[in-house]
């Protein structure tokens, strides 16, 4: 019943109109009036959008200027506030620092304080779409660390390397006494003068810039972290692909088959692969975690397999076996697709696998279907008991995973990155090498839910500002460098950079190499590690300590670093250096099925600029914006190359080397930021074309003066506005399959372009009419002079493709440069069965194999699994990481080997370190034990990622107003003994609350950030449950690869009277001899086919190297 | 009644009691549909006082504050909260509803602490009828009918809800004709448009 006549209100219905507009605005639809992205970005359906209109962040136009209270005025609210206080906030895009995912951030910059309130997402980066996982969100606890270095810093005079005496210095004189120092050395110009100045990578987190620095320097001395980190994992991609890393689609497959934690809860690009696997298992996939561990992803998959640790090959080889007998594989795929016709057409190669027992019989044709019975010969007798007794797990999980291999079909992806690769000796093949068999088996490579190469998605474009400058492209380096890319390991995916200390001690070996003809250095004369902290990370710290210390060694150190370390200790000068928000970097990853790119940028310099601020220097404005917005003296690594190249380096550009830094538009300047990035970002064609859309715009909506201003500067500089305004873009979508691409003929010139077969050339022509077809194999290739060129695949339709990167053109089942190389058996994807082949095949056996258990209180050690809340070094200068990692790193053993053992929860383990090749112990460090039914009995798991320690509290700078501190929020205090090669190190302070003091200097809301940091008279934790375990590893360089293999064998026993946790006693006379053990009993040195070095189709990062610096030197 | 006219009519209540009265609103209030709501208030001085800058701020906007800041409270969850405690962060519930409908609301132009504030249910209302009636003409009869759907729910679970008994409390305690009245007035509107509602929208 109708109690209330609305007819009432008719007649005021009927004068309603227009009153709408009486409305204060309050309630509004997320829906900007001209979308953020919509004009300039291609079509993309995966931003946080809700029925195509809706999202949760700023509309774009209004980054300029959004207005919100913070939360501390929503803390004052309720009846209690006094008024309501809004922030005029400018959304000032950039990219993330804290882990190689680099994800989209927005720095919301307050225009009245110039201080950053908070990062949240950036929703125009279609990598995270506007996701951030807490190390995103903690850079704001980063940028305002107390203990960050807040000025440049030099070693006091007459004080020694790890004394911890330091004095202030300015910028210029310490660019001064570097570039003079490089300047001298470069000026020799002789072999070892190109080796001399060493750059050594930890996070890189950019794309092409820093090689660039390394390119124009002329020296093949650009080092990188990847050796402890992802070398074994890319080998295997290099080895089927020859891609540096695989690419997965995880949104659209059925099958989501992790080896490890690693994607989904803690490793690579995880935040971005979460939510694609979280995606994919809303539409029904299957979740498959192998791991010896219960970590966060296996606790919620489908099925979780806890293989002991290398044991991966087995399995993958027993699920493929048995696919291959049932015939339930994608024939089509793989009779296009692999190189099967080299395997049968190599008859020793055959025999070899036959004579080691692998096959039973030769096979007697050269059809496909011979081929088929070869696999079946070769796999079939791999099967999943066996496999479920190598890897110590009940057969019923493996028959489950095969259920799901079939239920998935071709759409089962995996990704082979850290975890086996990076802990087990033959990685490469435990992961990637088997892994792909089973996965490009199923027809799982290239397309739509399966596993892709990086090629496509991924934009390296930082190097290639050549046009903004005088000299375009710096010339190829005519040396080779012995200490990144010694002559044991010519397969090594990336350069030996764990061992550089090694080597520099090991004049053995250097006399070894120079006798025979090589030019092998003894020393450095500049050393720059860059977000890099080896003393700490990498294995048997305390040799790296002994060669830092060392000033004959290594001449003049200097670390451009936002923060403290471990390895800062032991440096000639400490350079601030900005975190996530205060630099420019180009980076992209090929994180999901795109292709995008992300611009790091300095926050409150673009604030600052916007609001119409100009700097005095325009090749120092990074500098000078930290100054003003009192940040501190903290710069960035691109304006710091430009300056120390161009002024100090080659001032008068006699080295050649200035002409790569002046800028072209005003010759005798250094380049600028804006002329840089802008020549870096128009390369993209999509991009350029938005670029110029945006910057005509913005001319003709300018209204005000500044508006007018930014209107001119976007006419200038338009590729890098749009990248300042947006800090991202797409610039393709649906990357698959580019191995089917066409091969790009030109039908004027009659020619056609085509990569060419080694990795330093440029791309080769050839005329069209020289193209030959291989009916048998369907490749197109060329006869040259040097031999056959493959360059593509006659596809089913007839169509002219690329392939892949290979020399086959095509999925390189079979290696056959791997066997050119030295090493025959394992050329195909393979892992022994019998306890004979296991001593054979010692390269591809885990150091942790079962077998060595031989002890009852013998473990495998896991230390290399990640923390989703930290990230290496650079958790440490973040209080909200701290607080919920609290820098505790226990030892994690199944509950029943505790038991056996009679080891309690919290107890302190004595863990005995020892190596299964020399037989030698490191020495042992003390855990805390935590017994838990998440892991495999047998195994044991604790993080290397926390055990922080700094050795003072207090460093006293002569006439600076306060102490500087070192990792407050992160690390105990410890003390170091040295006896010889017998080093200690025990913590003898945890970590404690403390007040922060502003400073005179930088005024109330600088350095060191006393408004920002009032809550640290609440540390609740004390660090003193980690360890420092890497510095009782023994240093593993796998034969091939060259990643150092993580995984330790290690003895358990009751903690000695006296020990705490943390102790620790390293030999480092041990760890030297397992370095050499392993690199004299298990390496087949260089030179190859043709003399050389290393085979010239495979990439070598990081400069361009001549085709004469692959050939090694021989004494006549 | 057609949607476009029923966002207008909720806009007028909205703007009433969001904030204090500026030129526009007092234009409002006296032009033909100010008249056709509000016929008592024309019939008193308070039209033209509200003319005055000065004695608008002292007597309408002193009458506002004490009705939505000092002696009442215009928030969904003061009334249904057990704590009666107002809930200010993201997890009101209306500032839910809002979000899971792609809305969100400017509290600073609101000048409101929580997105429950009677002003700001009154303009999703308006918002909500300004979005059927574009749908409407289109024309999506479907979508529009959705969002009338949206419209019922919104008034049952949120405004009615509560809003009742602060216009009860308004018409009691306010020491102007405008507010009394535009309480009353309001009050009648919305319970007679989700008879309305009930009436047409098939559950």
């Amino acid at each position: 019943m109708t109690t209330i006549a609305r007819r009432e209100f008719l007649k005021a219905a009927a004068l309603s109109a227009g009153a709408a507009t009486l409305t204060v605005g309050a309630v509004r639809s997320f829906i900007p009036q001209a979308r953020a992205g919509d004009v300039l970005a291609p079509k993309h359906d995966k931003l946080p959008v809700i029925d195509g209109n809706f999202s949760s962040y700023p509309p774009f136009e209004k980054w300029s200027s959004w207005r919100e209270m913070s939360g501390n005025d929503w803390k004052r609210g309720g009846l209690l506030r006094h008024d309501v206080r809004v922030h005029d906030h400018m959304l000032v895009p950039t990219i993330c620092n804290n882990c190689e995912a680099v994800c989209g951030l927005t720095a919301w910059v307050d225009k009245e304080t110039l201080t950053v309130r908070k990062f949240m997402g950036n929703p125009l980066h279609t990598g995270s779409q506007g996701r951030n996982c807490a190390k995103g969100y903690a850079v704001q606890s980063q940028m305002y660390d107390p203990d960050r270095i807040p000025f440049p810093l030099k070693r006091a005079p007459g004080s020694k390397r790890g004394e911890g005496k330091w004095v202030r210095t300015t910028w210029d004189e310490a660019l001064a006494t570097i570039g003079g120092k490089m300047r001298e050395t470069l000026t020799k110009g002789d072999a070892f003068s190109k080796k001399a100045i060493m750059h050594h990578v930890g996070r890189p987190n950019e794309i092409g810039f820093t090689p660039r620095v390394w390119a124009s320097l002329g020296q093949d001395c650009q080092n990188s972290h990847t050796n402890i980190c992802s070398a074994s994992g890319r080998l295997a991609s290099l080895l089927w692909v020859n891609d540096d890393r695989s690419s997965p689609d995880w949104e659209n497959a059925r099958l989501i088959l992790l080896v490890s934690s690693h994607a989904a809860d803690a490793g690579h690009y995880f935040q971005q692969s979460a939510g694609q696997i979280a995606r994919a298992r809303k539409k029904g996939a299957k979740l498959v975690v192998l791991d010896p561990r219960l970590s966060n992803s296996a606790g919620i998959a489908d099925l979780w397999i806890p293989c002991w640790p290398g044991s991966e090959a087995a399995i993958h080889l027993a699920i493929a076996g048995r696919l291959i007998r049932e015939k339930r594989y994608d024939r089509a795929f793989v009779k296009t697709w692999w190189n099967w016709q080299d395997l049968l057409d190599d008859k020793a190669e055959l025999e070899l696998l036959r004579d080691r027992g692998f096959l039973s019989k030769l096979p007697t044709g050269g059809t496909f279907e011979d081929f088929e019975a070869l696999l079946v010969d070769l796999y079939g007798r791999y099967s999943l008991e066996w496999a479920a007794e190598e890897a110590r797990v009940p057969v019923q999980k493996l028959q489950k995973l095969y259920e799901y291999v079939v239920y998935a079909g071709d759409r089962i992806t995996s990704f082979y990155w850290r975890s086996t690769a990076a802990g087990n000796r033959g990685g490469w093949m435990s992961s990637g090498r088997t892994g792909i068999l089973l996965l490009s088996l199923t027809g799982n490579f290239g397309g739509v839910g399966a596993l892709g190469v990086e090629e496509g998605r991924i934009l390296p474009i930082g190097g290639k500002g050549g046009a903004a400058t005088t000299g375009e492209t710096p010339a190829k380096v005519n040396e080779w460098n012995e200490l990144s890319w010694p002559p044991e390991w010519p397969l090594a995916s990336y350069e030996l950079s764990f061992l550089l200390p090694h080597l520099l001690s090991d004049e053995e070996w250097q006399k070894r190499w120079r006798d025979k003809g090589l030019s092998v250095p003894s020393k450095l004369a500049v050393w720059i590690p860059r977000q890099y902290n080896p003393v700490w990370i990498n294995p048997d710290g305390f040799r790296w300590i002994e060669v830092l210390r060392d000033e004959k060694k290594v001449e003049l150190t200097f670390n451009p670093s936002p923060m403290w370390s471990e390895t800062n200790w032991f440096m000639d000068y400490i350079l601030p250096v900005g975190i996530s928000g205060e630099r420019h970097d180009q980076h992209s990853e090929p994180t999901n099925t795109e292709a995008w790119t992300g611009f790091r940028q300095p926050v409150l310099r673009v604030a600052l600029e916007k609001m119409g601020w100009t700097p005095k220097d325009p090749a120092r404005a990074t500098l000078e914006a930290h100054m003003k917005a009192g940040l501190g003296e903290i710069w960035e690594e691109n304006e710091l190359w430009i300056n120390l190249l161009f002024h100090h380096v080659d001032p008068d550009g006699k080295l050649g080397i200035r002409q790569f830094w002046e800028s072209r538009a005003n010759p005798g300047k250094p380049v600028t930021i804006p002329e840089y990035y802008d020549a870096v970002f128009g390369q993209l064609v999509g991009l350029k074309k938005a670029a110029l859309e945006a910057a005509e715009k913005k001319d003709k909506t300018a209204t005000t003066p500044l508006d007018r201003s930014l209107a001119a500067f976007a006419k200038r500089f338009p590729c890098y506005d749009l990248m300042r305004d947006r800090g991202a873009w797409t610039e393709k979508v649906d990357v698959y399959k580019i191995h089917e691409e066409e091969l790009h003929v030109d039908d004027a010139k009659k020619s056609i372009k085509v990569k060419a077969p080694q990795f330093w050339a440029a791309g080769v022509e050839y005329p069209t009419a020289s193209v030959k077809t291989d009916a048998r194999t369907r490749q197109l290739y060329v006869e040259t002079p040097e031999g056959r060129h493959n360059i593509g695949v006659v596809a089913e339709d007839g169509k002219w493709t690329t392939g892949f990167g290979t020399p086959s053109r095509k999925m390189e089942f079979y290696a056959r440069w791997m066997k050119d190389w030295g090493w025959p058996e394992y050329a195909i994807p393979i892992y022994p069965r019998t306890e004979e082949q296991r001593k054979q095949m010692v390269h591809v056996v885990s150091q942790v194999h079962h077998s060595y258990m031989t002890e009852p209180n013998a473990f495998a050690l896991n230390p290399i699994f990640r923390l989703s809340y930290n990230i290496h070094t650079r958790g440490g200068n973040s209080k909200w990481l701290m607080e919920i990692s609290q820098n505790h790193n226990p030892i994690w053993m199944a509950t029943a080997d505790a038991k056996r053992l009679g080891f309690a929860r919290g107890e302190p383990v004595r863990v005995r370190v020892v190596d299964t090749l020399s037989g030698k112990e490191a020495g042992y460090f003390v855990a805390q034990c935590q017994p838990t039914e998440g892991m495999a009995p047998g195994v044991l798991a604790c993080s290397h990622h926390a055990g922080r320690w700094r050795l003072m509290n207090d460093i006293a700078i002569p006439g600076f107003e306060q102490p500087l501190h070192a990792l407050r929020l992160a690390a105990p205090r410890a003390e170091m003994h040295e006896e010889g090669a017998t080093k200690h190190l025990s913590y003898v302070e945890g970590i404690k609350p403390f007040d922060v003091a502003k400073t005179k200097e930088f005024g109330d809301r600088g350095w060191p950030f006393s408004q920002m940091n009032g809550d640290l008279d609440n540390i609740t934790w004390d660090g003193l449950s980690g360890v420092w375990q890497n510095a009782v590893h023994h240093p593993h360089p796998d034969p091939v690869s060259g990643m150092h293999c993580w995984h330790q064998k290690v003895l358990l026993e009751k903690a000695a009277p006296g020990d705490r946790i943390g102790d620790l006693k390293v030999d480092i006379g041990a760890t030297f001899a397992t370095y050499q053990a392993w690199r004299d009993q298990l390496c087949r040195p260089a030179p190859g086919p043709g003399g050389l070095r290393r085979p010239e189709h495979l990439k070598r990062p990081w400069v361009a190297i001549t085709r004469e610096a692959y050939k090694m030197p021989t004494k006549a | 009644m057609d949607a476009r006219a029923r966002s207008g009519l909720y806009a007028f209540f909205s703007r009433i009691f969001v904030r204090e009265l500026d030129d526009a609103a007092v234009e409002a209030l006296s032009g033909p549909l100010g008249r056709e709501l509000l016929p008592e208030l024309q019939g008193t001085d308070e039209p033209a006082l509200a003319r005055d800058p000065e004695r608008r701020v002292a007597v309408l906007d002193a009458d506002f504050v004490s009705l939505t800041i000092v002696n009442l409270v215009p928030y969904e969850s003061f009334y249904r909260r057990n704590d009666a405690m107002v809930e200010g962060g993201v997890t009101n519930p209306v500032a839910q509803f809002l979000k899971s409908y792609g809305f969100e609301t400017d509290l600073a132009q609101a000048r409101a602490l929580a997105s429950d504030h009677v002003g700001i249910e009154l303009e999703t209302m308006a918002i909500l009828c300004a979005h059927e009636a574009e749908a409407a003409e289109r024309p999506d009869v479907a979508y529009a009918a959705h969002i009338r759907g949206v419209q019922r729910s919104f008034l049952s679970e949120h405004l009615l809800a509560w809003a009742p008994m602060y216009f009860f409390a308004v018409e009691r305690c306010a020491h102007t004709t405008l507010y009394r009245e535009a309480a009353r007035v309001a009050m009648r509107f919305v319970a007679s448009d989700y008879e309305a509602l009930c009436a047409e929208v098939t559950p």
